[in-house]
């Protein structure tokens, strides 16, 4: 980048070609005022608070857009232009219904502290208060139009960043207003409740109704933490205060992962469940009654005992890989079994299973490739997954993927036609019939020569023969021509991305896993030793836990006489599996809230939420090592998962060492 | 079909057209007797067409089938585009002869087709008729409006049918482009468009070929041409009409701009969707020019390839930005976005655009064909080319004009839009629409370019020219734009969005009466403001209007604010109605003539007497400036507001009604007035009435100033007026005659307290050429007080008066009544723009007397010192002077000389003020007394001044208005109180003013006349030659008060 010398405020200063006047003005420690600028988001050069005067310019100009450039001698603090910017403020706070004493953000507002700065002790214009609305219906979320000065940070940032296009603005003039959709509420809207709009809101016109009128952000301590939810591995901002949780940010909102997702912001401080805080015993009536740790530990651990080796253990990979470890050694070292499993441990035999073929030291997920890989596809195959629904911030990345590269995006779905607005094309194959489909795309690639990089086995090339369309079609119901549309996008394109989930597993077919990396690995979409193909692992240490092969073991709810139950503060909602829990002779359930499970367990000992917990590491779904913190202190009594387990032991008249990483395996 | 290929295609085309229209330039009707082919060419404009032009066109060709006129010459009848004069439609022109038929209805055809076609004679009665001279212009050549444009961009509207290609390459069309494209280099085009001088005629005024040069010259092997069609100016439609006339040349336009700038292979026509029909024409010429192959892949097989499309745009003005537009094409909110970088750069879709207006687009094919020279020597002082304008607004010929950029602004006001209608006087023209501003009348002169208009406050604009005369108000005018960009404003960026909301918060609580001076200082601040920091072009130039308005009438500003009166009586929220408020003493009209057509006159009469004591002098003699303002005046006539004054007063007189006002208490000081006219009688009643010890001192023997010794008998008996001055001295009022006040000290000697100087004008000006001081040459105002004394008076027989004011016309008229047999009135400018209300001047030339215009004296001729005659010299007009009327130039040697024996001289007064300075009284401009203009406070505390004796010769009510205001001003002194602008006094009497009937349905119905002394009668008395209404008239016409008083007051 070439270097650029100014000339600001009488000062040399330098910069590169490609800076704007604003950014020159912040590498040299100029302050300029600003309210629409928001950091990774387009300038606008909509308040005008950072207009400069620039030689040479008949009008005064905004900082936030105006090139650098070479020679230009630039006036920051001008007293016209202090002047112009204290009427445009006075204007901003008479144009709404900017009241500080009864707006949640009073303290933590840019505006507000912009009237400071500029010492408004008066407007000389009436306010003109006008009828604005207040739309409350969101789940999370509340827009005060009344406070609102029109920056458009939240429009940015949710068709930016989020990419999901639901904010813009509507009518014109005085009457603009930040609208959802086409004038809808929020709630009704398409709105993703990502919440990245609220952390850009300089003022308080949207705010989370999880976290108002609670405490003013400036007063509250900060931790940063990995997301326990999903595997995307985002890095959260937590603010507390007294032991209390506050509000979660996201620590680089306009980043890869910036966004985060209404479960990382919202869903981790909704805690609308009844706490488990002391153990429980079922006593002789069948009635659970609270008990002593000890009581509980010694029932458990001695039926532990008895049943040895046929006692089952499941825990969930939400938790550290710490936790897991320490969990398989107690299972494997004191109950003297191998029958682990992680909650949703399916996913991962699928996915072994599959890429076997395609990973020549050890089985798993390496050959996959790193998620920012969607950020730069310009086709994505969507099989079998809706990550709006599991992954959100999976979801974003694709969108931005079609906003800013023209994506093409193909789904290959039998049940939803998931991400309807942002695709090119649904493949609805027969539920089952996927993997002909599969073999029918790759048919076509390879019968219209469009395959790319290596060679493809002969051995390949004759199975596929006999996917014609005509079959494929017969098979899938599946049309020709979207098959053939499907096959040239994806094989045409230079960089397309694979992402499957909870789909593929479901079907517990491996051959579909092996069928989409065989895709891949035809139409040369491969970086060094990846193929571009993702699978999106149900939760956030999954991958760990398959490190450590705590889901080796299909156990395929096959009839145990007693389960360890570690959820933690996972739910289990499968119906499915909660019929399955309830053949077990004896349940030990260790979890944070009361549910259906804790209700038919034997033994039920408490567990920390996520928040509570003492930090460890996480993998995520790409391969990506974090480390969490603990973020609040557990409430009164309560025991880490690991000491508990190590107490249990102890009961059992074992020692489990600190520091050993056990394999599951 | 037709694919050209070669130059020689088009020839061919031409050669076979051209011939089919030559009858359309024939304008010689003496031919169309023989002709063998007519076409009647009917207007198929936006504005023709929903006048009824379909319609027509239909009835035409009907009828001419009927008739079987085919059979016998050819006939077409052809739609046409607009020639922009929309107003008068549906237009049909019919060839030979380029007869044109305005306001054409379906039921009119019959009768052309019989009248015109077939027997070769002019329809009359649907002819145009020149509105000032009355004249009918039945051809388009003779008509003032399109006479002296110089129509360049526009020459084919009218001409060709928009609907036909082959017409258009009968004119030439694609010429250019086939030039450009198969024998010069782009390189070549752009400096040949660059040396034109043509410049951006969207109203920057970017040179075009700078432009281009920026984006050829830009990185991008993709780029776009782009039309702005969005004209979105109230009151702007010349893209329309080039669109809807002539869309071809457009279409060539960016051919050409395509070509020159390189690697361009589309376009696009961005035209707002409410111009349906220009979308559907040039729709339809895109269509053709790609089956003739002039759009598409590989023109003329040269390689070159582009296709052009239309956008229509969805009704945001503020698309008319170029971002913005460029936006909007590209699918988004059509929000505008900061530059730098420049569409030259950074256009559609981010690639490099050139983006022109439909008028620079439309002339680059004549500059490419005719050369850059050319081009550069149409305008005006180094201006090139042409400008279109939509002259709307107060104007008599609305539409479109084409002229040189540079044309003085008067010359398009007056010269081509006839001035306002009706003979209002001109005001200002708003150019360049809501981003514009006002160009006031003293700078009438000034030539209509972009660096002149701009040095103004305004901008030259898309071309909207909206002419604003005495009956608009700057102040409403900038409201009224404001509220369309505050509409209009994209709200993006705050400035804009908020500031001018704001700024029309100031204005309408100002046009409402609320305003301070410091509003006036914050409204200028913000719009200083939204001006510069406003992100695009919209909220730049949206506080132009208000700016604008602020610089060249900031007097009608505070009037709104300080006096609380509109000028115009436009702003309702600061009056119940116009005439009331018109009204210099603030009478009650709508009261007193609501009063009369109940039939109840005496409330009528006491109304206007409690208020003003002058009524009956009024009712005679008043400039009336309430009925310019009466709203039935927009209707038909205005109210007879004046006569039913006259009415109620002589009814009054005839009854022996009297009125006399009580006096509320009684006080110790006297207060001195100088000169017993209107002005001081005036002060005299209402300091009498507040108790004060008042003496009026009177140099001249009678009372009523220039009521008594300026105005004839015949208008003013003086019986009139004596009963109206003795009902003042029964106040208490003291009246001493024959004495006159050279010393001001001596007047607060003798103990008065305050002074009110109402001296009037009194001392004639001369006319300052050779001969002038011999016998027989009167002085008008001398010659006048003479008669009206009753003194004697020497009259010729032949006599000559020179001047057009009333004191003329006067002269003129007494001059016959003392027994002159031949009255002759020489006046330097033309008769139109006397000064003298108009009934005056039809009364004298009703008598016999001869108004000679643009003529003026040189000598008085004499012998043995007696006058014998007159040297003249003829007058020819040249610029427009400040008052917005021709200044009259002498024309060397056209001197010429008439014989008389009397020359009355009536070229102004002044009054008579030597003595004041050394009491400290200050002198202005016309050797006037200075003083405040609300106040009417001279330098010396105590001492005030009004009427004609600061203003100059002015009017009798304000006269009246200026005693009143010194009254008030005079007792708050001498209360100590602090002067201020005029407080009305409170009434004495309340009165319940008739609520007005429901109207349901008002008629047109003249006013009603008034009978006058048959003018063969008048020459031989004094008797008063206007006779009054009866009970039964009066009553009538007093019922043709629209009663906007309550309308405006919600009552």
């Amino acid at each position: 980048m070439k270097d650029i010398s100014l000339t600001i405020d009488g000062k040399k200063v330098h910069g590169h070609e490609g800076d704007t006047v604003l950014d020159v003005c912040r590498k040299n420690g100029i302050d300029v005022p600003t309210l629409c600028e928001f950091k990774g988001l387009t300038n606008v050069g909509a308040c005008r608070m950072c207009v400069v005067d620039i030689e040479g310019e008949r009008r005064i100009n905004p900082s936030c857009t105006y090139p650098a450039r070479d020679g230009l001698v630039v006036h920051t603090k001008t007293e016209k232009i202090e002047k112009y910017r204290r009427l445009i403020l006075e204007l901003m706070f008479t144009e709404k219904n900017h009241y500080c004493m009864y707006c949640e953000a009073s303290g933590d507002c840019e505006l507000q502290a912009m009237g400071y700065r500029y010492q408004m002790d008066n407007v000389r214009y009436p306010y003109t208060t006008p009828a604005t609305k207040v739309d409350s219906l969101s789940e999370y979320m509340v827009i005060d139009h009344g406070r609102c000065i029109l920056c458009g940070r939240c429009v940015r940032v949710c068709g930016e960043i989020e990419a999901n296009h639901t904010l813009d603005f509507a009518k014109r003039g005085f009457k603009t207003v930040v609208s959802a959709d086409l004038a809808q509420s929020l709630g009704e809207s398409s709105c993703t409740q990502c919440g990245a709009c609220l952390q850009a809101c300089p003022t308080g016109a949207i705010f989370s109704k999880l976290s108002l009128y609670k405490v003013k952000p400036s007063e509250c301590q900060e931790v940063k933490t990995v997301c326990p939810i999903c595997g995307v591995g985002c890095e959260l901002k937590v603010l507390i205060k007294d032991n209390n949780l506050v509000k979660i940010e996201s620590p680089q909102l306009t980043g890869e992962k910036g966004p985060l997702c209404r479960m990382g912001r919202f869903g981790l401080l909704s805690d609308g469940h009844r706490r488990i805080t002391s153990p429980w015993i079922r006593d002789k009536e069948g009635k659970l009654k609270q008990c002593t740790l000890d009581e509980a530990l010694e029932a458990a651990g001695s039926r532990m005992k008895k049943l040895g080796k046929n006692f089952t253990g499941v825990v969930s990979s939400r938790l550290p890989s710490e936790t897991l470890s320490l969990f398989c050694q107690f299972m494997k070292q004191v109950v003297g079994t191998n029958r682990i499993d992680t909650m949703g441990g399916e996913a991962f035999r699928v996915i072994a299973e599959g890429t076997k073929a395609f990973n020549k030291k050890s089985e798993g997920p390496e050959i996959e490739c790193n998620m920012d890989e969607i950020l730069k596809a310009d086709c994505i195959l969507l099989v079998g997954a809706d990550p709006l629904k599991t992954h959100p911030i999976v979801a974003s990345l694709i969108r931005r993927a079609v906003d800013r590269n023209q994506a093409r995006l193909v789904v290959i779905d039998s049940q939803n036609d998931v991400m309807t607005l942002w695709r090119n094309l649904w493949l609805k194959p027969r539920a089952g019939s996927e993997v002909t489909l599969l073999n029918g795309l790759m048919n076509v690639i390879l019968s219209k020569g469009l395959t790319k990089g290596k060679e493809a086995p002969a051995k390949l090339i004759q199975s596929l023969s006999e996917y014609n369309a005509e079959r494929v079609h017969a098979d899938t119901d599946v049309d020709a021509a979207d098959l053939e549309t499907a096959a040239e996008t994806y094989a045409k394109a230079k960089h397309a991305v694979i992402i499957y989930g909870q789909g593929v597993w479901h079907s517990r077919s491996p051959v579909l896993v092996t069928d989409l990396l065989n895709l891949a690995d035809l139409t040369g979409n491969r970086n060094g030793d990846h193929l571009r193909v993702i699978s999106l692992k149900p939760a956030a240490n999954s991958r760990g836990a398959w490190n450590l092969g705590a889901a080796a073991k299909d156990l395929s709810l096959s009839h145990v006489q007693g389960l360890y139950l570690l959820t933690s503060d996972e739910q289990v909602d499968n119906d499915e599996v909660l019929g399955w829990l309830r053949t077990i002779d004896f349940l030990v359930v260790q979890a944070s809230y009361r549910s259906a499970v804790t209700s038919m367990a034997d033994v039920v000992l408490p567990s920390p939420i996520w928040a509570e917990r003492d930090g460890g590491q996480y993998v995520s779904l790409d391969g990506h090592v974090a480390k969490s913190y603990r973020v609040i202190e557990p409430k009164k009594g309560l025991l880490q998962d690991q000491e508990i387990v190590r107490e249990l032991s102890k009961k059992m008249g074992h020692e489990l060492s600190s520091d050993q990483e056990v394999s599951c395996g | 079909m037709n694919k050209i290929n070669t130059l020689q295609d088009l020839e061919e085309i031409k050669k076979r057209v051209r011939p089919l229209l030559a009858v359309r330039e024939d304008t010689n009707f003496a031919r169309f007797k023989e002709a063998r082919q007519i076409d009647v060419l009917v207007c198929r404009g936006t504005g023709c067409t929903a006048a009824g032009a379909d319609e027509v066109e239909d009835a035409f060709r009907e009828a001419i089938k009927r008739r079987g006129l085919e059979k016998r010459v050819r006939v077409n009848v052809t739609k046409i585009g607009c020639r922009g004069f929309c107003e008068k439609g549906p237009n049909v022109t019919i060839t030979p002869g380029d007869i044109l038929y305005t306001r054409v209805r379906r039921a009119d055809v019959d009768e052309i087709v019989e009248k015109h076609l077939v027997r070769g004679e002019i329809v009359e009665r649907l002819v145009y008729v020149d509105p000032i001279s009355n004249k009918p212009a039945p051809a388009n050549k003779d008509i003032e409006f399109y006479k002296r444009q110089r129509r360049i961009v526009l020459f084919l509207n009218g001409l060709i049918d928009p609907w036909s290609i082959e017409e258009y390459m009968a004119f030439d069309g694609y010429r250019a482009f086939i030039k450009a494209l198969t024998s010069m280099k782009p390189d070549d085009v752009v400096e040949e468009v660059l040396k034109s001088g043509l410049r951006g005629r969207g109203g920057a005024g970017f040179p075009t070929g700078r432009k281009w040069g920026m984006v050829r010259s830009a990185q991008g092997n993709e780029k776009f041409v782009v039309c702005n069609g969005d004209e979105g100016d109230p009151g702007a439609f010349m893209n329309r009409s080039v669109l809807e006339g002539n869309p071809h040349t457009l279409i060539e336009g960016m051919l050409i701009g395509a070509f020159a700038i390189g690697n361009v292979r589309q376009g696009y026509a961005y035209v707002r969707a409410e111009y349906p029909l220009a979308i559907e024409t040039l729709n339809h010429a895109i269509k053709q020019a790609r089956e003739y192959g002039l759009l598409g892949q590989n023109i003329l097989g040269t390689g070159f390839s582009f296709d052009l499309d239309i956008f229509p745009g969805a009704g945001a003005f503020v698309c008319g930005e170029e971002t913005a537009l460029l936006i909007s094409i590209e699918g988004k909110r059509g929000n505008p976005r900061q530059r730098p970088p420049f569409p030259a750069n950074k256009g559609l879709f981010d690639k490099p655009t050139t983006l022109n207006n439909v008028e620079t687009w439309s002339i680059v094919p004549q500059i490419v064909l005719k050369g850059a020279d050319w081009y550069k020597g149409i305008g005006v002082g180094g201006n090139a080319g042409t400008k279109t304008f939509c002259l709307v607004g107060k104007i008599t010929n609305s539409g479109i004009a084409e002229v040189p950029v540079g044309t003085p602004l008067g010359h398009v006001v007056f010269d081509i839009g006839g001035g306002p209608p009706k003979g209002k006087s001109f005001k200002s023209v708003q150019i360049g629409g809501p981003s514009g501003g006002v160009i006031p009348i003293e700078h009438i002169n000034t030539p209509v370019d972009y660096e002149s208009v701009t040095s103004l406050g305004a901008i030259m604009g898309s071309g909207g020219l909206i002419v604003m005369d005495e009956d608009s108000c700057m102040v409403d005018m900038a409201k009224f734009f404001l509220q369309f960009t505050k509409d209009e404003s994209c709200g993006k960026c705050l400035p804009c969005r908020a500031g001018i909301p704001k700024m029309l918060e100031i204005l309408n609580k100002i046009t409402q009466g609320h305003g301070t001076m410091e509003d006036l200082d914050v409204l200028q601040e913000l719009a200083e403001m939204v001006g510069s920091a406003s992100l695009c072009g919209l909220g730049q130039t949206a506080p132009n209007p208000v700016l604008s308005t602020i610089r060249h009438f900031r007097a009608e500003y505070e009037s709104h604010i300080i006096d609380k009166k509109c000028p115009a009586a436009v702003c309702a929220g600061l009056f119940r109605a116009p005439c009331q408020h018109t009204c210099p003493v603030g009478l009650d009209v709508p009261g007193y003539v609501s009063f009369i057509k109940d039939g109840r006159f005496d409330e009528a009469y006491r109304l206007i007497r409690q208020r003003m004591p002058f009524p009956s002098v009024c009712g005679r003699v008043c400039n009336h400036p309430c009925e310019g303002k009466c709203r039935r005046g927009q209707m038909d006539d205005p109210v007879a507001i004046r006569h039913l004054k006259r009415f109620a007063a002589d009814w009054a007189a005839e009854k022996g009604f009297e009125y006399t006002p009580k006096v509320n208490g009684k006080r110790n000081e006297s207060v001195a007035i100088v000169g017993a006219g209107p002005a001081g009688l005036s002060a005299a009643q209402d300091l009498a009435m507040d108790g004060y010890q008042v003496t009026v001192f009177e140099a001249l023997p009678v009372a009523g100033g220039m009521l008594a010794v300026g105005i004839p008998e015949y208008r003013l008996p003086n019986e009139m007026l004596n009963a109206e001055v003795s009902a003042i001295e029964k106040l208490g009022v003291d009246i001493r005659l024959n004495t006159r006040i050279h010393d001001v000290d001596a007047l607060f000697a003798q103990g008065y307290k305050a002074v009110f100087l109402a001296l009037g004008a009194h001392l004639g000006e001369r006319m300052r050429v050779p001969g002038e001081d011999v016998k027989g040459v009167y002085d008008a105002v001398e010659f006048l007080r003479n008669v009206n004394l009753g003194r004697e008076v020497e009259m010729g027989k032949k006599v000559a008066v020179i001047g057009g004011g009333n004191t003329a016309t006067d002269s003129a008229r007494v001059a016959l009544r003392m027994g002159a047999s031949q009255v002759d009135m020489f006046y330097r400018r033309e008769k139109k723009d006397m000064p003298a209300i108009e009934e005056e001047i039809v009364a004298v030339e009703e008598e016999g007397i001869h108004i000679h215009e643009l003529t003026a004296p040189t000598r008085v001729l004499s012998q043995e010192g007696k006058v014998t005659g007159l040297e003249l010299v003829r007058m020819e007009l040249g610029e427009f002077d400040k008052s917005g009327r021709k200044t009259p130039r002498q024309i060397k040697g056209s001197e010429y000389s008439v014989a008389c024996d009397t020359v009355i001289q009536a070229i102004g007064q002044r009054p008579d003020t030597g003595f004041t300075e050394k009491y400290g009284i200050k002198i202005g401009m016309g050797r006037t007394i200075s003083a405040d203009r609300r106040t009417l406070a001279t330098d010396r505390p105590g001492v005030f001044a009004g009427g004609d004796a600061v203003t100059g010769p002015w009017t009798v009510i304000e006269a009246i208005a200026a005693g009143q205001r010194a009254a008030s001003s005079i007792k708050r002194y001498l209360q100590g109180q602090e002067l201020g602008p005029r407080v009305d006094r409170e009434d004495q009497e309340t009165f319940l003013i008739p609520r007005p009937e429901d109207v349901e349905d008002v008629k047109e119905r003249p006013r009603v006349t008034i009978s006058e002394l048959h003018p063969g009668k008048r020459a031989s008395s004094f008797k008063e030659v206007n006779m009054g209404y009866t009970a039964q008239e009066a009553m009538s016409e007093a019922s043709r008060c629209l009663r906007c008083d309550a309308e405006a007051g919600g009552e």
